[in-house]
């Protein structure tokens, strides 16, 4: 688990063009999408974290609200890959 | 000629010409490419923002917001930018994510900002404003599309300022292509810059120089039809060869510019900044300090005194040949 969110934590830098953003900075149980949080993550980055799932790890999303609880923190994205990877 | 005033540059360009006049120590291009000399853009734009802005985006973004504030911050009523190559980098990276992942898992980011209007669509948003917006896309010609709109803006009576721009990114696939094709060589380098003015019915205390003309002109069938075009331009502009004191140009000298203008002094403000479609405005930015007597811009430009009149000319493999005119204000 441990080892995945920090995997995590560089794909979603990478992908989402967090500049200035170290791995290390980013919490593990920090809201992701909290307007006022440090990463502030907006509906374009949603878009872009479920292309990464699919991409990495062959996970689809199909339902919106499926979708906010697995975005709530990278922990959560975490649990999700783990229950649902192959 | 209605009268319009410069009264806001912001010049981001290969010379240090952001934070001050066109630096003592002229920048050179290396390996024939001219890079612009960046301003930390933390000062201007949002972290969060700043984060899917290639540079395109940034360099005009940067450039609009120093323009606006050396106009005193006025009300803006139109937005027009010129650009060839557009937003190239995010255009470059959604189809180099086409390639890799074999057509699926394509992003919207980079397809959305890589259109050519994202530079006037993020100054608006940025600003919020929702005026007049206009993006010209028209070759070598694109920023004096854009400056002709302007004009025609003003004609029309309703409006006061209008912010224009010039902006062209080099990223590199491009300098590899360019130098492909030959575009690029050691005598010849290719360049990239943004710059923006604040443009202005009102003249002011800190106005810059006066925007006398610019007239585009396709494919002359010879050089007497080029003179004529050029005559016409500077009889609308209320001048006389006689008073044009500097032609600002490319690599080669103008056809007209000996039996035209043969008191004028000549300089080639390419070899400050490099070709690319939209360098007019750098050499209108540069122009127009020099009218205004900025003294380090002067000695840049090899001027003894501040020049009265200005012609910038530019053409490209004789089919778009364009003028713009400055004037004292």
């Amino acid at each position: 688990m441990e080892e995945l969110i920090e995997t995590l934590k560089v794909q979603i830098i990478k992908q989402l063009n967090l500049e200035d953003v170290e791995p290390d900075e980013i919490d593990a149980d920090e809201m992701l999408f909290d307007a006022d949080g440090e990463l502030g993550l907006d509906s374009i980055d949603a878009l872009e974290l479920i292309v990464l799932l699919d991409k990495e790890y062959g996970i689809k999303i199909k339902n919106q609200e499926e979708g906010k609880k697995i975005f709530h923190s990278l922990k959560t994205m975490a649990e999700f890959i783990l229950q649902h990877q192959d | 000629m209605e009268k319009i005033y410069i009264n806001g540059i912001g010049n981001i360009s290969p010379q240090n010409t952001f934070d001050e006049s066109i630096g003592e120590k002229l920048v050179k291009s290396v390996d024939s490419f001219f890079v612009c000399q960046e301003p930390q853009y933390k000062q201007f734009i949002q972290r969060k923002l700043l984060r899917r802005m290639s540079r395109a985006v940034r360099m005009g973004l940067a450039a609009a917001h120093k323009s606006l504030k050396e106009a005193k911050d006025p009300a803006i009523d139109a937005i027009v930018t010129g650009t060839a190559w557009g937003c190239v980098k995010d255009t470059e990276k959604f189809l180099e994510t086409i390639i890799e992942n074999n057509e699926q898992y394509l992003t919207p980011t980079a397809f959305v900002q890589s259109t050519h209007n994202t530079v006037a669509g993020q100054i608006a948003l940025m600003h919020h404003n929702n005026c007049y917006n206009m993006s010209y896309v028209q070759g070598s010609v694109s920023f004096e599309s854009a400056l002709i709109d302007a004009i025609l803006l003003f004609k029309d009576g309703n409006t006061q300022n209008v912010l224009a721009a010039g902006i062209d990114e080099q990223t590199d696939q491009l300098k590899i292509l360019l130098k492909r094709l030959t575009c690029a060589r050691e005598s010849y380098p290719m360049g990239e810059g943004a710059a923006c003015f604040v443009l202005s019915n009102r003249k002011e205390e800190f106005s810059y120089a006066k925007l006398a003309g610019v007239k585009m002109i396709y494919r002359p069938k010879n050089i007497r039809a080029l003179e004529n075009h050029v005559k016409s331009a500077i009889d609308n502009a209320n001048i006389t060869p006689d008073q044009v004191n500097l032609i600002l140009t490319g690599y080669a000298p103008p056809p007209f510019a000996k039996s035209m203008f043969p008191d004028a002094q000549l300089f080639n403000y390419k070899q400050l900044c490099g070709e690319y479609p939209t360098s007019t405005a750098f050499a209108m930015a540069i122009g127009a300090k020099a009218i205004q007597n900025d003294e380090k811009t002067k000695k840049a430009l090899g001027l003894k005194h501040s020049p009265n009149n200005i012609i910038i000319y530019n053409q490209a493999e004789n089919i778009h040949h364009s003028i713009i005119i400055l004037s004292k204000a």
